[in-house]
């Protein structure tokens, strides 16, 4: 009697230090939980500058560029009226005729140099089919993009990425909680169902649901 | 023994928890109860995170919305600055080949290959000038027509990406909401819990009839958690196809060109881009049956459409049908949880059409108290359906107060609403309402008065003023009809007393649509007394544009009263 008395008290102190650890590695998990909560947030806060400085860039390069393409219009329109015109003086033969015209082409060519003058030489390249000049928007704007992103991060997707992964890792943290507590509901059967095997089952069942969980958790705090 | 000791020895003995067995008992409970606060704070947790994921991609997207709409604006800025560009290669191609006809006519042929050339040269630069401009290309430009439509690069460029972002963000805000609430529900839930499990350590340490009570409390607190739990962790959120959504953005696109074709009087058009509005909320509907705007933007293409079509008379007789399922699509609207003056103020309108004046004058005023900043609009409505209704006393009381406020207002008293409601009681006039006329003049009055004198209150008309009388400028004799070719048309009257600084203002309409180039305001300089003589045309002011073809009605207001009106027709 003595005996089996001496025998459940060693079961109950097992049990209770199996139960103080679970809290423990359950306190231990939230504390995880906590830690990849607050990286989410601050991903997202992350992302969401990124997401603001694309936007004023967006805004700032297209501004830029329509205001070249604008003036690179004005340039092709005078550029065509002149060379319209000089077309037109080889076959003319009245010489006040091609006085006039003379001058015309002129102020034409100068209107376009006028107007090239305030657009982004460095942009403006020769079709290889028709060899006429065009301003590139496509390559100016992934220039002046790259330009600003080597000082400001404009890319918000890995920042948001990164906020997922940490909600990912705080919902696996989470369903190690449920686990834990699955265990300590296991523990706490244990401790007071009558029958021998029911108490042998449950409290060895627990424990290995706590190095699952163990694992889990674990794993999630690596990755 | 008594029948009822015998019913009561055959009863099953009640069984009675010893101590050790409401121990056992307490424990597994109070181990389920922590358990169940595990599993919802998991809950918790993963509805939180989808909740601030949601909430910060709507962030994200407005983000990317306000600039593309920036550069947008920016993009339509260099177009117009184009498309003006060409408009002036265009008139001086105009000018160069008049000039060219005038100098072969007059034999001059030098000078005339001249201006040919030039007008072929100009032609080759507006070739160019088009190739540099989305807006001055296909399928924006007509090349026949030599036209570019703006409100169809508008539509593009402006209404139909904005509305898709904006329709993006408030599906995503609403999910981030409905998960918001269920984290929310969540964290009640576990406070609750937390009761629970109170209530059940209690009651390991108590005995008899107390131990009970709170076992009894604990366990069905416990139970109707984990109901409540259930039903929030399967109630649904509301999701939003991005096909619904696409579909109605584009319905928004075609409602929008059709609104506002409607105040230029294209009938055929109006009819055709609400019919495709209508078409595609349809659609967006069937992929979305809850999808509230897509209802009320059906509703309201519908109730374009089927206003221009009783207007202008093109369907037969009105038919209330269309009006009716109008007013359906509204109501369901309202139901779904849209509710405004402005859809209340449509939705009177739709009533009115549908014969149910009662209810539509209901509406209309409910319109009026949603949205009191809009009282020169919906009150103009609201006359308009009194007199309708036959309550013309009612009707011109009820406008006079939408003038006041009107001139109390002045920021809140827009153009554009003067227009509708002087197009609308002009296009009503064949229905023959007594004190249509007599509202239609009274409105016309106090928006001129209000524009140029700061007051709804026109100045009493002293001077005397004649018949207005139309000629072709080089002839004096009158008439109403003038030959397709004609680029001005001339406009005499007399004025017997017309004191000096007296404001004068000419509107002209073109079948029914305001031509604001046509008309001009002016502060009276001349004698008193004598004929007042003018000119209606684009060429007043030396251009090459003459008058197209249509029926034009001239109105003459002088110090704010509509002194005089006419009309003559361009063939």
């Amino acid at each position: 009697m003595e005996r089996e008395h001496k025998t459940r008290d060693r079961f109950r102190t097992v049990v209770s230090v199996f139960i103080a650890t679970v809290t423990v590695i359950g306190a231990l998990v939230g504390w995880r939980i906590s830690v990849a909560s607050g990286a989410a947030g601050a991903a997202d806060s992350r992302g969401l500058t990124a997401a603001l400085q694309a936007a004023n860039t967006g805004v700032s390069v297209s501004t830029y560029l329509s205001t070249y393409l604008s003036f690179f219009a004005e340039y092709q329109e005078h550029l065509a009226r002149a060379t319209l015109v000089e077309r037109d003086l080889a076959n003319e033969s009245n010489a006040q005729r091609r006085k006039a015209m003379e001058d015309e082409a002129l102020r034409q060519h100068s209107l376009a140099a006028t107007a090239r003058g305030y657009v982004n030489a460095d942009y403006i390249s020769l079709d290889p089919d028709t060899g006429d000049e065009y301003f590139d928007g496509n390559r100016f704007w992934d220039a002046q993009w790259a330009e600003t992103a080597v000082t400001q991060d404009l890319d918000p997707a890995p920042s948001f990425a990164e906020a997922d992964r940490a909600r990912t890792k705080a919902r696996g943290l989470t369903a190690a909680t449920v686990g834990l507590s699955v265990a300590l509901f296991l523990f706490s059967t244990a401790t007071v169902v009558p029958r021998r095997r029911m108490k042998v089952l449950t409290a060895f069942a627990a424990p290995l649901i706590v190095a699952a969980c163990v694992v889990v958790g674990w794993l999630e705090w690596l990755l | 023994m008594t029948p009822a000791a015998r019913s009561d020895a055959r009863k099953p003995p009640r069984r009675q928890l010893s101590e050790e067995g409401w121990k056992r008992l307490l424990v597994l409970l109070i181990a389920g109860v922590a358990l169940l606060g595990a599993a919802v704070g998991a809950l918790q947790v993963d509805a939180g995170a989808r909740a601030a994921r949601y909430s910060r991609d709507a962030r994200a997207a407005m983000l990317r919305s306000i600039a593309k709409s920036s550069s947008a604006t920016v993009r339509s800025a260099y177009e117009r600055e184009r498309l003006a560009a060409h408009q002036a290669l265009a008139t001086e191609w105009i000018l160069e080949r008049r000039q060219a006809v005038a100098s072969a006519a007059a034999a001059a042929d030098a000078e005339a290959t001249a201006h040919a050339q030039n007008a072929n040269r100009l032609w080759d630069v507006m070739q160019t000038s088009r190739d540099m401009s989305t807006l001055l290309s296909a399928p924006y430009f007509d090349e026949e027509a030599f036209v570019a439509d703006v409100v169809q690069f508008n539509v593009d460029y402006f209404t139909v990406p904005s509305v898709l972002a904006s329709e993006r963000d408030a599906a995503q805000r609403a999910q981030s909401t409905a998960w918001g609430n269920k984290a929310e529900r969540y964290v009640v839930t576990i406070t609750i819990l937390a009761v629970s499990l109170f209530l059940l350590g209690l009651a390991l340490t108590l005995r008899g009839g107390l131990r009970r009570l709170f076992a009894w409390v604990g366990g069905l607190i416990t139970a109707g958690l984990v109901a409540f739990v259930l039903l929030t962790a399967l109630a649904a959120t509301p999701a939003a196809p991005n096909e619904s959504l696409s579909r109605y953005a584009d319905a928004a696109g075609h409602f929008t060109y059709a609104a506002y074709a409607a105040p230029l009087g294209k009938t055929a058009d109006v009819i055709e881009r609400a019919g495709k509005a209508i078409d595609l909320a349809s659609q967006a509907i069937a992929l979305s049956p809850d999808y509230a705007v897509a209802y009320e933007l059906r509703g309201l293409a519908r109730l374009l459409a089927a206003q221009e079509s009783f207007y202008t008379q093109t369907s037969g007789s009105p038919s209330t049908t269309e009006f009716v399922r109008v007013v359906a699509d509204l109501d369901r609207a309202v139901a779904l949880g849209r509710d405004s003056g402005s859809l209340e103020d449509q939705r009177a309108s739709a009533l009115s059409f549908a014969g149910r004046t009662d209810d539509a004058i209901v509406a209309s005023r409910r319109a009026l108290a949603l949205a009191p900043e809009q009282r020169l609009r919906f009150g103009l409505h609201l006359s308009i359906l009194l007199l309708g209704a036959g309550l013309e006393a009612e009707a011109l009381f009820e406008a006079e107060g939408a003038l006041r406020w009107a001139e109390e207002h002045p920021l809140g008293s827009d153009p554009v609403t003067f227009r509708e409601a002087i197009r609308t009681l002009d296009r009503l006039a064949f229905l023959g309402w007594p004190g249509l006329d007599a509202l239609e003049a009274r409105v016309k009055e106090a928006f001129v008065s209000l524009t140029h004198r700061g007051t709804v209150v026109p100045l009493p008309l002293i001077a005397h003023v004649g018949p207005l009388r139309f000629t072709t400028g080089r002839e004096s004799e009158a008439r109403t009809r003038f030959s397709g070719d004609t680029q001005a048309v001339g406009m005499g009257f007399d004025v017997d007393g017309l004191a000096a600084g007296a404001i004068l203002v000419v509107q002209v309409f073109r079948d029914g649509i305001e031509q604001p180039s046509l008309g001009w305001v002016e502060a009276w300089s001349g004698p008193p007394t004598g004929p007042v003589e003018r000119t209606i045309g684009a060429s007043a002011r030396k251009t090459v544009f003459g008058l197209v073809p249509g029926t034009y009605d001239v109105d003459v207001y002088i110090d704010g009263t509509l002194a005089l009106r006419g009309s003559f027709v361009v063939e």
